[in-house]
């Protein structure tokens, strides 16, 4: 299952925010500031987790098989009783943020990050009228993301 | 690595990305450069200048598509990224695979020859006497390539050094990296 989506730029400003309406969803709905400051507080965090490791750990992840892509040394994964967050980052630093039930696993978050991710290059960048680094506002986007949860929300 | 990276172009090209009628987009961009053209009165350089600047706008968008379809990491060195460029990047958006030569002695800059060139299929460039000795005709190549450089901190400098449309006998586009911009890489990333 997924709860939200968050999506973050390089700077660590919200650009995309949705909850999802699930039954019995853990997530409850908050002011439109608090999402700013949790996405801002995770930018944070996976800094601080990234400025902590040593470089030699970046080896062993080559070794793992975990996600490609760039997020080596960063935060990647957040458990609570109720749910999990996992965020993965772009090697352009856009950060996408999921929060999820705690049966999804790093492989099926890898592969919803992987079409969001997709929908995004398509329907956010393609967007001849979207600026970059702007919040997102887009019909078409929205409508492929509730594609991709209503496809893990069965 | 270069072998792999190689198959890597060939299966993208194949399977993930959707494909247009060439002609379509080759008149496509020539109706855009002749409009320019006469917008700016001939003034070749600001044409060059407005098709670096579209490509720029271009590359900086594309760089997340060429990321999520190939889910490459970050290159360890320039050498790398040079074989990336050429026969993925490329590969996957134009089906072309220029050849990567000439690198200058501290690897800082190398020169992609275009063999094959689809923008200019069926162009010739006017005969004022003027367009070719000024007219880069496929200028956005330098922009769009630019552009995707630099949303993964490689700030270069690109620009075409000859044309066959000019009458040169290859099409070459120099390539040099200013620097990597190691401030600007986001954290968590080598």
């Amino acid at each position: 299952m997924i709860y939200s989506v968050y999506i973050t730029s390089r700077s660590g400003s919200l650009l995309y925010q949705k909850d999802f309406k699930t039954v019995n969803s853990p997530i409850t709905r908050q002011k439109s500031n608090d999402y700013l400051v949790i996405a801002s507080s995770l930018h944070g965090v996976h800094a601080i987790a990234s400025k902590i490791t040593p470089p030699d750990a970046v080896h062993n992840h080559e070794r793992s098989k975990l996600l490609a892509n760039s997020n080596r040394t960063g935060l990647r994964e957040i458990a609570t009783a109720q749910f999990k967050i996992f965020i993965n980052q772009t090697v352009t630093g856009v950060k996408i943020i999921l929060f999820v039930s705690r049966d999804v696993d790093e492989t099926r978050f890898a592969l919803m990050y992987d079409k969001i991710y997709q929908y995004y290059c398509d329907y956010v960048l393609k967007n001849p009228f979207y600026e970059l680094e702007m919040p997102i506002r887009c019909h078409l986007f929205d409508e492929q993301l509730n594609s991709v949860v209503a496809a893990s929300n069965v | 690595m270069s072998k792999q990276i190689k198959q890597l172009g060939e299966d993208i090209w194949k399977t993930k990305v959707d494909k247009v009628n060439s002609e379509l987009f080759t008149l496509t961009y020539g109706s855009i450069v002749a409009q320019l053209c006469r917008d700016f009165n001939y003034n070749y350089e600001e044409v060059n200048a407005q098709t670096f600047r579209m490509g720029y706008n271009i590359g900086v968008r594309l760089i997340d598509e060429f990321l999520q379809k190939t889910q490459l990491p970050r290159c360890s060195n320039f050498r790398d990224m040079a074989e990336v460029v050429s026969k993925v990047g490329f590969k996957i958006f134009l089906n072309i695979v220029p050849t990567v030569t000439n690198w200058s002695a501290d690897v800082s800059t190398f020169s992609l020859v275009l063999t094959e060139n689809p923008l200019a299929d069926f162009v010739e460039l006017p005969d004022d006497g003027k367009a070719t000795k000024e007219l880069w005709y496929s200028n956005i190549l330098c922009g769009v390539l630019r552009g995707a450089l630099e949303m993964v901190q490689l700030d270069c400098e690109i620009a075409f050094v000859s044309d066959v449309l000019r009458g040169d006998e290859t099409t070459e586009m120099r390539v040099r990296l200013v620097q990597v911009l190691k401030d600007e890489i986001p954290a968590g990333d080598q």
